[in-house]
C-alpha cells in the first residue's frame, strides 16, 4: 500500500513538473530526474514505469510514442551504464542530456523567446551541477550522492 | 548489459532484449494506429495539469513582463491615446455604415455578415510551444485563424483530441499570409522569430509608418482581418523589395485566451 501511494505520488509529481515545463519549453529538469528515479526501481516495475511515463511524455509534448520511449530508454541506459562502473564522467552524462534536448528542440520547432532562452540556459547550468554533485559519486559531497546510494542498494 | 540494472533477482531474458522488443512493438502499434485511444485517454488526464501549469507560468512571468515593458509604457500610452481618439472619430462613421450595410443585406436577402464564420474562445495551455485547449465538440481544425483582440496572430497547426498547436505569425517556419495596407499595397506577412514582417513589397511602393495592415483574403483566411500597423521600414540598397516591421499590439505570450475563427 505504501509502495502504491509512493508511486502514485511520484506519477502526479511527474505530470505536474512535465506540464509546467511544457508551458515554458523543453523538459529539462524532468529528463534529468526521471532516468535517475527509474534506475532505483526493481527491473519489472522499471519497465512498466518506463512505458507509462513514455506515454505521458509523448502525450504532453505531442511526440510520437516511439520517440518518447526511445529518448527515455537512451537516458536510462546512459545513466545506468555510468552507475554500473561508478564512473565520474559528468561531461558524457551531460552530453547525452544535451543531445536529447537538441532532438526535442528540433522536433518541436520551439520558438525561442528571450524568456525561454534564459530559462533553458539556467536549467542547463542547474542540470550540469545536478549531474556533477548528485548524479554520480563525489568525494567532497558523498552524503548528497545518489550514485553512492545506488552502490549501497547493490551491495545490500 | 545484464549487469547494468539494479536487480534483486537475475532475470532469464536480457533486459536490453526486452526493452528493444518493447520499443519495436510500440513503433509498430503506433504505425498501425492502435495507440490513438491511449493518446486520447492520456490527453484527458493531462489536460487539467496543462491548464493549471500554464496559468501558474503566466502569473509567475507577470512581474518579469511588467519590468521589461515598463520603459516602453509612457510612449505606448501616448500612442494608444492618439489611436483611441482616431478610432473614436471613425466609430460614428462606421456605425452608420454598418446600419446601412445591414439594411442593404435585408433588402438583398443575404444573411448577416457575422454568422458566416464560426468563432470560439479557448484557453492557452502552452507557451513554450504554442498550444491551445480543444474539447471534443470544438470545431477547431488545421488552418483556422487564431486571434487576440481581433488581431490575427497565427493559424492552427497540428490538431489532436485535446489540444491544438498554434503556428504564430512571428515564427519563421509558419505559413505566409497575403496582406494589404490601407493604401492598397499588398505583400506577404511572415515572421523572423522575433517580429512580424510585411515582405515582398515593391521598392517603389510608398509605405507609411502607422498604416494598418490587414489580410487580403486567401483559402482559410478571411479578408480585412487586422494584422498590425507598420512600425518601421527596412530598405536595402539595390534590393527590388522592401520590408516593413509590424506592431501587433498584442502578444500570444501575454494572453490567457485566444479566439479561433473558422
Amino acid at each position: 500500500m505504501r509502495q502504491f501511494i509512493r508511486y502514485t505520488g511520484f506519477f502526479f509529481l511527474f505530470l505536474s513538473l512535465l506540464s509546467t515545463e511544457r508551458a515554458i519549453g523543453l523538459p529539462c529538469l524532468t529528463l534529468a530526474i526521471l532516468p535517475l528515479s527509474l534506475s532505483l526501481l526493481h527491473p519489472w516495475i522499471k519497465v512498466g514505469s518506463w512505458i507509462v511515463l513514455s506515454i505521458f511524455l509523448a502525450v504532453i509534448y505531442h511526440l510520437p510514442f516511439v520517440l518518447s520511449a526511445g529518448i527515455l530508454l537512451f537516458l536510462l541506459i546512459l545513466t545506468e551504464y555510468r552507475f554500473q562502473f561508478f564512473q565520474r564522467e559528468t561531461l558524457k552524462l551531460f552530453s547525452g542530456w544535451i543531445i536529447v534536448q537538441g532532438i526535442l528542440f528540433w522536433y518541436l520547432r520551439l520558438p525561442l523567446t528571450f524568456a525561454n532562452m534564459i530559462y533553458h540556459l539556467v536549467l542547463s547550468g542547474l542540470v550540469l551541477l545536478f549531474i556533477r554533485y548528485w548524479y554520480r559519486g563525489q568525494d567532497k559531497l558523498p552524503q548528497l550522492s545518489i550514485a553512492e546510494r545506488v552502490k549501497k542498494v547493490r551491495l545490500s | 548489459m545484464k549487469r547494468l540494472l539494479v536487480t534483486t533477482k537475475e532475470p532469464q531474458i536480457p533486459h536490453w532484449l526486452i526493452a528493444g522488443g518493447l520499443l519495436i512493438i510500440i513503433g509498430v502499434a503506433e504505425l498501425v494506429g492502435v495507440l490513438q485511444p491511449l493518446r486520447r485517454f492520456g490527453e484527458q488526464i493531462t489536460q487539467p495539469f496543462l491548464r493549471t501549469s500554464s496559468a501558474v507560468v503566466y502569473s509567475t512571468l507577470f512581474p518579469y513582463r511588467m519590468i521589461t515593458n515598463a520603459h516602453q509604457s509612457y510612449s505606448r500610452i501616448q500612442d494608444l491615446e492618439l489611436r483611441y481618439s482616431e478610432v473614436l472619430a471613425q466609430l460614428g462613421e462606421l456605425q452608420s455604415l454598418r446600419a446601412e450595410n445591414e439594411e442593404l443585406r435585408k433588402v438583398l436577402g443575404v444573411a448577416p455578415s457575422d454568422i458566416r464564420h464560426k468563432r470560439m474562445i479557448t484557453t492557452i495551455i502552452g507557451y513554450g510551444q504554442p498550444l491551445i485547449e480543444k474539447h471534443a465538440q470544438d470545431f477547431i481544425s488545421e488552418g483556422n485563424m487564431v486571434l487576440i483582440a481581433q488581431t490575427l496572430i497565427g493559424r492552427i497547426g497540428k490538431v489532436s483530441e485535446g489540444q491544438a498547436e498554434v503556428q504564430l505569425l512571428l515564427h519563421p517556419l509558419s505559413q505566409s499570409i497575403l496582406a494589404k495596407t490601407e493604401s492598397g499595397i499588398s505583400g506577404i506577412v511572415a515572421g523572423n522569430g522575433r517580429q512580424v514582417l510585411l515582405k515582398e513589397v515593391p521598392i517603389e511602393a510608398e509605405l507609411k509608418v502607422g498604416e494598418q495592415v490587414t489580410t487580403l483574403g486567401q483559402l482559410g483566411i478571411q479578408s480585412d482581418v487586422f494584422i498590425g500597423k507598420i512600425q518601421s521600414l527596412h530598405r536595402e540598397d539595390g534590393s527590388p523589395t522592401q520590408t516593413a516591421i509590424l506592431d501587433q499590439g498584442v502578444s500570444f505570450y501575454e494572453s490567457r485566451v485566444v479566439e479561433v475563427r473558422q
